[in-house]
């Protein structure tokens, strides 16, 4: 754990108790996750529904303890702070705007509830910080008395930024924040976080599956498959030679708005495995085009590669 | 952004928009609000409820030929004006219905939010409490208690509000499950919120709704108890007037005097028919809301 | 059934659906669409959401919503026209001809029936074959779809199913009376990103094997780029480009499509980190008269002439536009990435 990581995970792991066909068993959410993140970085968390990224964003935010391991924000465990102390260092902007708003409060009592929450100020001064952060977030200030029903979808994500940001945490946790908006807003949210973590130094963590988005933001990527992270890797060289299979069959399923590449259909299915009964040996082996025997029995350990690291029996070449 | 006008209207508004466009609450609310200002000011224009006179016992009604001005609806067998009485009775229908609600929905509210927002072992203390009390037959424990304790206006309001608490109980478990796992809650987490915080702050507002319809049921559900338990003899007694209680005492004159029981029973119809008229529109306004 | 492969199965034009609401005003959520797909074409309807497009496709399926009103100088399926259909020659078009396949599979597959029953009670309904016959058809259309043992599937109810699974069901479905157009609504939507490349790419061979007409609703220009052969652009309730895909991905003529391109970061067009083009403002309410150009207030192109009605007009090839801008007029003004600053 290097002194000035913003975040560190180390081994954590996330149970559920659940019935599955009328029998308790138990869900690994996540089945170790090892991550280390650098104040003012900004790393993406990739993987499809059901690999467990919003698991470990709720483990980041305090709202769930992991079942084993540990979540570090600033150097010591998120367990360990009070929570307006943790408060004040990492917050989450959510996928959908409708439903990360309290419908019955005004747009100006939304921002300035964590700043109500820590006691902090008073209702002159929250009210000047509102103005500020409303401004920041380019909200028109004849807004602050409106209600989020009131409001279009870019600009409830922009009170959630706001909320998200007066009370100046280090740590900003977006959880898929423009997947449930149109595009043209999307393109506004992208910019107003990006513009907003270079100003402020912040550290943001982006959970997504759209690799184009991921591509544009991120400094650092990490894969995540059933639980795992099976690859992690600076954007660039993870975008232009993936290691494992899973990344590229990720890679290879984005569609650019640019005609004439028809992306390789693939005629076989493979279902994503159940989490209940994750497949023996590497999670990704039953998809996998490039499995063999020790694939479907050994769980691979971690490779260091440039910049990150893969889990894989059988990588692409570094240089393919 | 240019000029964003607010096109829609905040949430309170168009429920107190759509409220008013619906006939029931009109109705309803009319009714009711007539019935409490009588309550409320009427005995400042009637005679004493209690004052008895043997020589005007049992008189008609105005509109009967024998009839007159001095007892517009009559006097009962024991020479007490039932105009006096009826109003009289409004106050005491009001009071219970209310103060019950009142205090069931207290109780029901905060069981029905602590085991929809913790879940796990609490949600099951209470929901067993919500099976026994279901088990339980209403007007019978009513009975058995006011039996034993003694009837008073207070021990009544008690007894039927810890009675009639389930309802209470049950909407607001559902409806906090639902939104404790919302995002707007857990984004209250994040910031630090504290529990109560977050039940009183964020979610209470979002199921007063509901709770309003719930309670307007209950008020009419109270409001019939009370008249039950009086009929019985074991609610309000004597001298003091309750609905439930004229028809009561009037029993025995069914045949020779309808209009003893016909008058306290049409008041009581009355006022549960607009209560629940109110509520039905109050049901209509909050369903259709959704998210908004 | 004509066999010619390039006669027109829907000819839209001008198509207008108007909605009265409950408050006495009415909504224009429609009020200018033109269009026209082929035998074995993929047309991409693309739009934000609230621009028409689920609308326009449910009116080629006479779905409207009461009490909804469709107006159109044209609309005809297969040279048949379409306007005053009663329900039950619609219903005569209905799966037989026109199939549909929606966003959410779990909301149009009926969740209280197997796969099985479902499948074989269209088959039975529409095509008059016996219950014998329609499982064996059904088995082999779950196959064509690439689903996995799918014998063992028609037993199964769709909650057993997984989304991507769902989907193909749908599919299978659509196909199984082979329907010259099957409209699909965001079919992918829901889907994760792996998941959906597979169903494109299950619809684009269904379609080279069956040259069944596709119109595909979407607000993912990636779909649009992989799928389609020609597109037609939506903004507020009116088409304002159309055209061969690759023509107007790579050289859009409409501003609201420039945009929208500008909008998406794409890996080698887009610098990484870089301010993305943005629209600023929002989409003009479906009410009133049109008296301008709708997207007008939005467009940093916009001058005093764009204050008048704008028809759909011809250009070039197949393409048409709603716009009196050219794009060599306004090439060198200040377009959105200029914009995109001004917003953040």
């Amino acid at each position: 754990m290097s002194a000035q990581a913003a975040l560190s995970i180390v081994g954590a792991t996330r149970d559920y108790p659940v019935s599955f066909h009328g029998e308790r068993r138990t869900l690994r959410a996540l089945r170790g996750i090892d991550l280390e993140v650098e104040q003012g970085e900004v790393v993406a968390i990739v993987g499809e529904s059901g690999c467990g990224k919003t698991t470990l964003s709720r483990l980041m935010l305090g709202i769930e303890a992991p079942s084993s391991g540990t979540v570090a924000v600033a150097g010591k465990p998120i367990a360990s702070y009070h929570r307006i102390e943790r408060a004040g260092l990492i917050q989450p902007v959510f996928q959908d705007p409708y439903s990360s708003l309290n419908p019955r409060q005004t747009l100006g009592s939304i921002i300035a509830a964590p700043l109500v929450v820590r006691g902090e100020g008073n209702a002159r001064s929250r009210q000047a910080a509102v103005a500020e952060m409303m401004q920041a977030v380019g909200l028109p200030p004849h807004l602050l008395n409106a209600y989020p029903s009131q409001i279009s979808g870019g600009q409830r994500q922009r009170v959630a930024i706001a909320r998200a940001l007066i009370g100046q945490p280090r740590i900003l946790i977006c959880d898929e924040p423009t997947s449930a908006l149109d595009v043209s807003v999307q393109s506004q949210i992208i910019n107003l976080i990006g513009a907003l973590q270079k100003k402020l130094g912040l550290t943001v963590l982006l959970i997504s599956h759209n690799l184009a988005v991921v591509y544009h933001m991120a400094e650092r990527v990490a894969v995540m498959y059933l639980g795992t992270v099976v690859e992690t890797g600076r954007t660039e060289e993870l975008f232009a030679r993936p290691r494992h299979p899973y990344t590229r069959s990720l890679l290879d399923a984005v569609l650019p708005p640019t005609p004439g590449r028809r992306p390789s259909w693939s005629e076989a299915i493979a279902e994503p495995p159940n989490p209940v009964e994750p497949p023996p040996g590497c999670p990704f082996n039953p998809r996998c085009p490039r499995a063999s025997d020790i694939c479907r029995t050994e769980m691979p350990e971690q490779t260091a590669a440039a910049g990150g690291m893969f889990r894989c029996h059988h990588p692409f070449e570094a240089t393919a | 952004m240019t000029a964003a006008t607010l096109t829609a209207m905040s949430p309170r508004r168009l429920a107190l928009h759509r409220l008013l466009r619906h006939g029931s609450f009109w109705f309803g609310g009319g009714a009711i609000l007539l019935i409490l200002l009588v309550a409320l000011v009427g005995p400042l224009f009637t005679l004493d409820p209690v004052a008895q006179n043997l020589s005007a016992r049992l008189v008609p009604p105005v509109w009967d030929v024998r009839g007159s001005w001095a007892h517009p609806l009559g006097t009962d067998q024991l020479g007490r004006d039932l105009l006096a009485r009826l109003v009289d009775g409004a106050r005491v229908s009001m009071f219970i219905g209310l103060a019950t609600v009142l205090v069931s929905g207290l109780i029901g509210t905060a069981m029905g939010m602590a085991a929809g927002y913790f879940g796990g072992r609490v949600d099951l203390v209470i929901n067993f409490l919500i099976t026994i009390r279901l088990t339980l037959p209403v007007v019978l424990v009513a009975l058995v208690v006011v039996a034993v304790v003694g009837s008073s206006l207070t021990v009544l309001v008690v007894v039927i509000g810890l009675l009639l608490w389930d309802r209470f109980a049950v909407v607001t478990r559902s409806a906090t499950q639902r939104l404790a796992h919302s995002d707007f809650v857990i984004s209250a987490r994040a910031i630090g919120s504290s529990t109560p915080r977050i039940l009183l702050v964020e979610i209470l507002p979002n199921i007063v709704g509901p709770l309003i319809v719930v309670a307007t049921v209950e008020v009419a559900h109270a409001v019939l108890l009370e008249a039950a338990l009086s009929f019985l003899g074991l609610g309000v007694k004597p001298p003091l007037a309750s609905w439930g209680l004229m028809v009561a005492e009037s029993k025995n004159q069914l045949l020779f005097r309808p209009w003893l029981i016909a008058i306290p029973g049409v008041a009581l119809v009355t006022l549960v028919l607009a209560i629940n008229l109110l509520g039905d529109a109050l049901r209509d306004v909050v369903a259709p809301e959704g998210r908004a | 059934m004509s066999t010619l492969t390039d006669s027109a199965l829907i000819e839209l034009d001008d198509l207008k659906i108007t909605i009265p609401t409950a408050q006495g005003r009415v909504l224009q959520p429609v009020r200018g669409i033109a269009l026209s797909v082929k035998r074995g074409e993929t047309l991409a309807i693309v739009g934000e959401s609230g621009c028409g497009k689920s609308l326009t496709a449910l009116s080629l399926m006479g779905l409207v919503p009461k009490p909804g009103r469709v107006d159109a100088a044209r609309l005809s399926f297969d040279g048949q026209p379409l306007i005053g259909l009663r329900e039950a020659e619609w219903r005569k078009l209905r799966g037989p001809r026109i199939a549909m396949i929606f966003q959410d599979p779990m909301t149009s597959l009926d969740p209280c029936y197997t796969i099985g029953s479902q499948m074989t009670e269209v088959m039975r309904t529409h095509l008059g074959i016996g219950r014998t016959q329609a499982r064996e058809r059904a088995v082999s259309l779950l196959a064509r779809v690439g689903i996995p043992s799918p014998a063992a599937r028609l037993e199964q109810y769709p909650h057993q199913l997984s989304g991507g699974l769902r989907q193909r069901v749908m599919i299978a479905m659509a196909l199984s009376c082979e329907p010259d157009l099957i409209i699909a609504d965001e079919p992918t939507t829901a889907l994760d990103v792996t998941t959906q490349a597979q169903i494109l790419g299950l619809l684009a061979q269904l379609q080279d094997e069956t040259g069944v007409g596709i119109i595909l609703i979407t607000h993912d220009l990636g779909v649009v780029a992989t799928m389609a052969h020609r597109v037609a652009v939506m903004y507020a309730g009116q088409v304002v480009e159309t055209g061969d895909t690759a023509e107007v991905l790579t050289a859009p003529a409409h501003p609201y499509t420039e945009g929208l391109l500008q909008a998406i970061p794409t890996p080698g067009r887009t610098a990484r980190g870089a301010l993305l083009g943005s629209i600023a403002g929002i989409v003009p309410p479906p009410t009133g008269e049109v008296k301008a150009c709708l997207f007008m207030e939005r467009c940093p192109y916009a001058r005093p002439v764009c204050a008048a009605p704008v028809p759909l007009l011809p250009q070039d090839g197949d393409r048409a536009l709603r716009c009196i801008r050219p794009v060599a007029e306004r090439v060198d003004e200040p377009g959105f990435e200029e914009q995109g600053e001004v917003v953040s």
